[in-house]
């Protein structure tokens, strides 16, 4: 049997990172709104309806790390080099805010300065993979399989932009998830939120695309000649047809719906920046099958993958399938909340 | 000391990867007494092993969220520092750990949850099985990991062409000759942590007469599993240092010992100041013949020298050996507080010696220096290679100014000081809070705050 391994690894890599920004996205983003929160329970009630699943979430960033590490060693040890701060930035955010997960239900008069170390992390990491984006598509230097670039070659007017864009987006998917996973005035609040995050997230992704195609002429090079002409109207097309089923789900209040879509505008957007870069690993140098591990180590962990993935995804739905309906700060038979928010 | 990016990049890795083993270590040891203390309350229904459980519950979960973070940091920090060797061994450990993730992190995440949260929402049975599978990913991600550690000592079933090593054979790599040793050696001292973490906590609370239904079985228990365990590990310690390593990394063993020269009828040295510079230790006392006795079991054995490695070779000796007396004297404090508590079980005093219980709360933290004193003998003795007999650490930097290393490390140390301050206070508080006293009410309700606070549960109906 022949199987274009590289190519079915580069598959692997990018599933991990579609699941990694839909799902982190959406906790990143409630983080984000964790700002905007009216109260105390308001706050608990929007960490609450992440707690059980971030862990899991997380994990996908994990598996593109090491699946770059084991399929792509070469383009894992050019593009951390390359973007080494925002690297770290992102991980030590991520840190903070992981254990404000844990620590501010135990923290009894901290718990508001947990909240703040949640929001700014979620804040923090999401700016810091904007710039990494912004920084690939600009593209890195590269010699000898090594990164020869300086330390802060990311930073440009371009991925300062795409820095913006990140926790908007994130900002907009948290929104719509909290709209779905809550009840009453949270939830109304949300759903304006995810609108208007909507709207600003559009606007900013149509700039960004404008102005990519000036900042980085070989965009789209792997492509030919017709889908290199048409495939920037096709994906704008179904870019902004995805925000508009979006918006009208969320118009509609129609539950499930409303987060379901944002999910469809992210794949859209994940999907049209993937298709912009391929083939390249890193970025218009090295291609994935130019980066790609020996073929035993891609089979190695295919196989486990083929063999596992399928029980994981299993197991992870099964997870959310046992938190699924709106959360609520207290059980119905316990006392009835101060706040009117919650159904006594 | 010139601040290199190699002095640099080293420094914070071995302060992350340091920082990190301690909560997996703690993570590893709790789920496993949770999963058994689920058991026994689902055998016996007796509602004491339910309270244990919630109790425990809150600090494994306190610790788990550290533990991931932490090694979040880890998995990129093979490439953001060590590109280099990312680059020639990721076709080897990126594999092995891609499979740690798919099998073990996944596991582990997706029944958190329901561990956590899930009580009332899913079945009894349900819920057990969930604390049993995040039980078994945490020691199924420990025996990968250990995997790619291990053949990063004893590194076998590959070929290297002078940049990237290809996989000859999987096999070989993963059960490399130290792997099997290693492995249960971790998880052995996983356990123990956890055994005088517990055992240490609850002393305190016998102390101060707190609690005393709740601490009394928690200390039986864990000295049960420390009683079992400790002489196990010394036995094993001893096989993996003198059979397991000492024919494939001599000079670590050298190092260990603190000799220059091979020294026959050797003491066993206490304290040595070793200069590096002129292969010589300033200062060198000693246990007379025991270093004889310990490696060869009789009184004549030589001990090997440092000398005997060539000097481009050799690891900083000081730190090996230090390293090494901390993990060596502390888990043989460890042992005989083990042996001791047979003999208090026997004459049926096991809970009215105070002072022995005064020095089970000193020895709480015991476990984690254990673990900390073992990866530093482990690691600064594999020096200077990452790969052992391959690729040296030097060869394995990434292309870094060290400007950016000390802002990453600046960033690292202002986190991870930040977090491990408000772990300690936030579990400080837990203790001090201690287990309810009251029946805990078990009807369905799957909120967040049931779990974490759980004085505010509702009375039993």
């Amino acid at each position: 049997m022949n199987f274009d391994l590289p190519f079915l690894w580069a598959l692997v890599v990018g599933f991990a990172l579609a699941m990694y920004i839909i799902l982190d996205g959406f906790d990143l983003g409630v983080g984000i709104l964790l700002l905007t929160a009216k109260s105390e329970t308001e706050r608990d009630l929007m960490v609450q309806s992440i707690a059980p699943v971030w862990d899991g979430n997380e994990t996908w960033l994990v598996m593109v790390g090491v699946g770059l590490l084991g399929g792509f060693p070469l383009a894992y040890g050019i593009l951390l080099p390359a973007f080494y701060l925002p690297a770290f930035c992102m991980l030590m955010c991520l840190a903070f805010r992981g254990v404000s997960f844990e620590f501010r239900f135990q923290a009894g008069a901290t718990r508001r300065i947990w909240d703040y170390a949640f929001a700014a992390g979620s804040v923090g990491a999401a700016v810091c993979q904007g710039l990494v984006v912004g920084g690939m598509i600009q593209g890195v230097h590269v010699a000898n399989n090594s990164f020869t670039g300086g330390a802060l070659d990311f930073v440009s007017p371009f991925s300062i932009l795409t820095g913006l864009t990140l926790p908007l987006g994130y900002a907009y998917i948290g929104a719509s998830w909290l709209a779905f996973r809550t009840e009453n005035a949270l939830a109304e609040r949300s759903r304006g939120q995810a609108l208007a995050h909507l709207a600003a997230f559009v606007v900013v992704v149509m700039a960004v695309v404008l102005w990519a195609g000036r900042e980085q002429p070989q965009l789209g090079s792997g492509l030919d000649a017709s889908s290199r002409a048409r495939g920037p109207w096709w994906n704008t097309g179904l870019f902004l047809a995805a925000a508009m089923a979006s918006a009208i789900a969320l118009f509609q209040r129609a539950g499930a719906w409303m987060f379901v879509t944002s999910v469809g505008v992210f794949l859209v957007t994940f999907g049209g920046l993937e298709l912009a870069l391929y083939p390249y690993i890193v970025p218009f140098r090295l291609t994935v099958w130019q980066a790609a591990s020996a073929e035993t180590s891609q089979q190695f962990l295919l196989i486990a993958i083929a063999l596992l993935m399928p029980v994981v995804l299993c197991y992870s739905a099964y997870s959310y399938y046992v938190f699924r309906g709106k959360v609520r700060t207290n059980a119905p038979d316990e006392e009835p909340a101060k706040d009117s928010l919650v159904k006594a | 000391m010139e601040l290199t990016a190699l002095f640099l990049s080293r420094l914070q890795f071995a302060f992350t990867v340091a920082f990190h083993i301690i909560f997996p270590s703690m993570s590893i040891g709790l789920a496993a007494f949770l999963a058994v203390i689920e058991l026994l309350y689902l055998r016996t229904r007796e509602e004491l092993y339910l309270r244990i459980y919630r109790f425990w519950l809150v600090v494994f979960a306190l610790g788990f969220g550290m533990g991931v973070v932490t090694g979040l940091v880890m998995s990129f920090q093979f490439g953001t520092n060590f590109s280099r060797f990312a680059q020639a061994v990721g076709p080897v450990i990126g594999p092995i750990i891609g499979l740690e993730v798919v099998s073990a992190f996944f596991l582990e995440a997706g029944f958190l949850g329901i561990m956590l949260f899930g009580w009332g929402r899913v079945t009894e049975k349900m819920h057990f099985a969930a604390t049993c599978f995040v039980s078994l990913g945490t020691t199924v991600s420990a025996s990968l990991i250990m995997a790619a550690n291990s053949w990063m000592h004893t590194p076998t079933g590959v070929s290297f062409d002078g940049h990237r090593f290809t996989v000859l054979n999987w096999w070989a790599v993963i059960f490399n000759p130290c792997y099997p040793y290693r492995l249960l050696h971790m998880l052995m001292a996983a356990w123990i942590t956890a055994s005088f973490l517990v055992c240490g906590i609850s002393s305190w609370y016998l102390l101060r007469r707190q609690h005393l239904d709740f601490a009394r079985r928690c200390f039986s228990v864990s000295l049960i599993a420390a009683s079992f365990l400790m002489p196990l590990q010394l036995f094993l310690g001893d096989v993996l240092a003198l059979d397991v390593m000492a024919p494939h990394q001599i000079a670590k063993i050298e190092a260990m010992e603190g000799y220059w020269d091979t020294a026959p009828n050797a003491a066993w040295n206490v304290i040595v100041v070793p200069d590096q510079e002129h292969q010589r230790n300033r200062v060198q006392l000693g246990v007379p013949y025991l270093g004889s006795i310990l490696v060869g079991k009789n009184l004549t054995t030589s001990i090997p020298g440092l000398k005997g490695t060539p000097r481009d070779k050799q690891p900083r000796m000081w730190v090996v050996f230090y390293g090494f007396r901390l993990m060596y004297l502390l888990g043989t404090l460890m042992f005989c507080a083990a042996v001791y508590s047979v003999w208090l079980r026997w004459r049926r005093r096991l809970y009215e010696s105070r002072g022995f219980q005064r020095l089970m709360v000193w020895l709480a933290p015991s476990g984690f220096l254990c673990v900390l004193g073992g990866w530093i003998t482990s690691e600064t003795g594999r020096q200077p290679y990452t790969v052992y007999g391959y690729l040296t650490t030097a060869d394995s930097l990434s292309p870094l100014t060290s400007g950016s290393v000390i802002t990453s490390f600046a960033l690292v140390l202002a986190v991870y000081g930040t977090l491990l301050t408000s772990f300690l206070v936030l579990l400080r508080r837990t203790l001090l809070r201690g287990p309810v006293d009251r029946p805990l009410a078990t009807h369905p309700s799957g909120t967040v705050r049931r779990v974490y606070i759980p004085e505010q549960e509702g009375v039993l109906r």
